[in-house]
């Protein structure tokens, strides 16, 4: 069920949000204990939510104002689930880490408060890595997230609880973070959509700091629709993070509510698509690159033009994104002293160590220069070398991930080859861009019979998240994969 | 390549606390990220200005109205210390006497 279904079900009075919200439960009281996406479940505050949003609009549909409550709360009565990462004031939240198991934020997060404002129902928090410190979810203190198309698989990192919940129908949507691709990652594993922000579009208030410079705070979704009837109510400028940016908050959805129902022929003639030759080395997995060059041929069709183009520091990028990450790490993890709340720092798992000491060591007296500031300085041609893109293009479309889901474990011994997974996706991040993870078929069948999801990413540029939209809702469409049944309906 | 002197250094000024064990893998698995990151060294860089943040800000800060509106309250600030006081979280003495 996508969330634009379940509204116009509500509407019509074929659906009620006590229904809606016992069906999520099924499928985590079925499911989850496979897939292990939820730390935290709440299903009596979940049922208490749907009893008052039912309420709300039995009285709507008595005095025929169905529409202005929608209005008025566009998510009335939709069930999510947040990443533990994101505080919220009555759940716990352990960032996905035992230091912080016993911490019970005493505020809820902008994004969190925004979408309660909004009638969202919250389910529970979302198992993720710990601080979102990886690409698979095997960074838990809580276990991996299993991948629902494959368990013995990894359903992608750092926002593992987040794809697989959305995946396996246990929530309509789910809020994440992606700091050098947490969200398409394990969007490109799932088969859903990843909402990656412009950085500083949606506030980062009340959520666990991993890179202050680079983190982005967005969700996942089934469909590009859905994503971006969120997108509106979620951005903007807030007084709480110093880093959100003032710039007006357009209307996302404008033109899929109107096109919804029309088909149109060549919708995206003008635009033009950058796609970048180091995106497409040998080192992609080659069914990835046949679903991106699939992909590409649907823009085609849908009138959209493709150059090449070059991104020559892509490479440095990921060196670049490792040096900053941990130093931003370090800092932001000082503040875990046991004191003011959580566990003493022995609790830290392996992953935060490391990340923490490399921190320590390139912000060191006598390596800052050759460390830091030499990354700083390399981030500035990074920033050139998408400058230089969006010159020619207004989109950058590429795969995600280097290859397909890996196999739980497989990773885990040699933290370099983790790292390298984020190869694709940082750059973005080190330049502030937005994207869409965009899902783009699947595999052949792996030995064990499964077809494994693929995804790829749609780049914009800074704030030019309202285009974004409508190229991925019209892509979407020409792939036609999505329709937002449940496998199961 | 780091030596187990350095890891043991890095983790005292890090707080954190490594058995042996420990110290022999961060010194492998440290060693090979500093290893990679030296790809850096090949770049040029002259007259390159680093970038600090994508948003081009400076110093931003709370406004007084927006601070005093939004503030928590003692007893939620202290929800989760361990040890409180008087509306004080009581911390670890820096100096034994």
């Amino acid at each position: 069920m996508t969330i634009l279904n379940a509204i116009n079900k509500i509407k019509k009075k074929e659906l009620t949000v006590t229904e809606l919200v016992n069906s999520c439960i099924k499928n985590i009281e079925e499911k989850n204990a496979d897939i292990n996406a939820f730390i935290t479940f709440n299903k009596e505050y979940a049922l208490k939510m749907a009893k008052k949003a039912d309420e709300k609009i039995s009285n709507a549909h008595k005095s025929n104002s169905i529409d202005e409550l929608y209005n008025k709360y566009p998510l009335l009565g939709i069930p999510v689930a947040h990443k533990d990462i994101i505080s919220t004031k009555d759940f716990k939240s352990s960032s996905g880490s035992k230091i912080l198991d016993n911490y019970y934020p005493p505020y809820d997060a902008t994004i969190v408060r925004k979408l309660n404002d909004a009638g969202a129902i919250i389910l529970g928090k979302l198992n993720c890595d710990a601080f979102a410190h990886g690409a698979s979810g095997e960074n838990s203190d809580y276990g991996p997230t299993k991948n629902p198309y494959d368990l013995t698989r990894v359903s992608g990192g750092s926002s593992s609880g987040t794809a697989a919940s959305v995946a396996s129908d246990m929530t309509l949507f789910s809020t994440g973070t992606d700091t050098g691709g947490s969200l398409r990652n394990p969007a490109s594993f799932t088969n859903t959509v990843a909402v990656k922000p412009t950085y500083g579009r949606v506030s980062r208030y009340g959520v666990t700091a991993m890179a202050s410079s680079l983190d982005s705070i967005g969700y996942i979704t089934k469909t590009v629709s859905d994503a971006a009837y969120i997108y509106g109510l979620v951005s903007g400028k807030d007084n709480n993070d110093a880093s959100s940016v003032d710039v007006a908050v357009d209307d996302y959805f404008s033109y899929i509510k109107e096109n919804l129902d029309k088909k149109n022929d060549k919708p995206l003639n003008g635009i033009k698509i950058g796609l970048p030759k180091e995106y497409f080395g040998e080192e992609i997995d080659s069914e990835i690159l046949e679903k991106t060059e699939y992909v590409k041929r649907k823009l085609l069709d849908l009138g959209a033009t493709f150059i090449e183009i070059s991104l020559p520091h892509t490479n440095a990028a990921l060196a670049v994104y490792y040096v900053l990450v941990p130093s931003e790490v370090m800092s932001n993890l000082g503040r875990l002293d046991g004191i003011r709340y959580g566990h003493e720092r022995s609790e830290f798992g392996a992953e935060a160590k490391r990340r923490i000491m490399i921190g320590s060591y390139v912000l060191s007296s006598g390596f800052y220069d050759a460390y830091y500031l030499k990354a700083q300085k390399v981030r500035t041609l990074v920033i050139e070398d998408f400058k230089n893109a969006f010159s020619k293009v207004d989109f950058i479309l590429g795969p995600v991930t280097p290859m397909l889901p890996p196999k739980l474990g497989d990773n885990t011994k040699d933290p370099l080859k983790m790292y390298l997974m984020d190869v694709l996706t940082a750059p973005i991040n080190l330049s502030g861009l937005c994207a869409l993870g965009i899902p783009a078929g699947f595999s052949n069948k792996t030995e064990d019979h499964n077809e494994l999801p693929i995804g790829v990413q749609l780049i914009g540029n800074q704030f030019d998240e309202k285009n974004l939209y409508k190229v991925g809702f019209e892509l979407e469409r020409a792939i036609g994969l999505n329709n937002g049944e449940d496998k199961n309906e | 390549m780091l030596s187990t002197k350095d890891i043991k250094h890095l983790a005292k000024i890090s707080d954190l606390k490594l058995t042996d064990s420990e110290v022999d893998m961060y010194c492998k698995q440290l060693g090979e990220v500093l290893d990679y990151i030296k790809i850096l060294d090949s770049i040029d860089t002259k007259n390159v200005q680093p970038t600090f943040h994508v948003g081009n800000s400076t110093n931003r800060f709370q406004s007084k109205e927006n601070y005093e509106k939004e503030t928590l309250s003692n007893e939620l600030a202290l929800k989760n210390a361990k040890k409180k006081d008087g509306g004080y979280i009581v911390g670890k003495s820096m100096l034994k006497g």
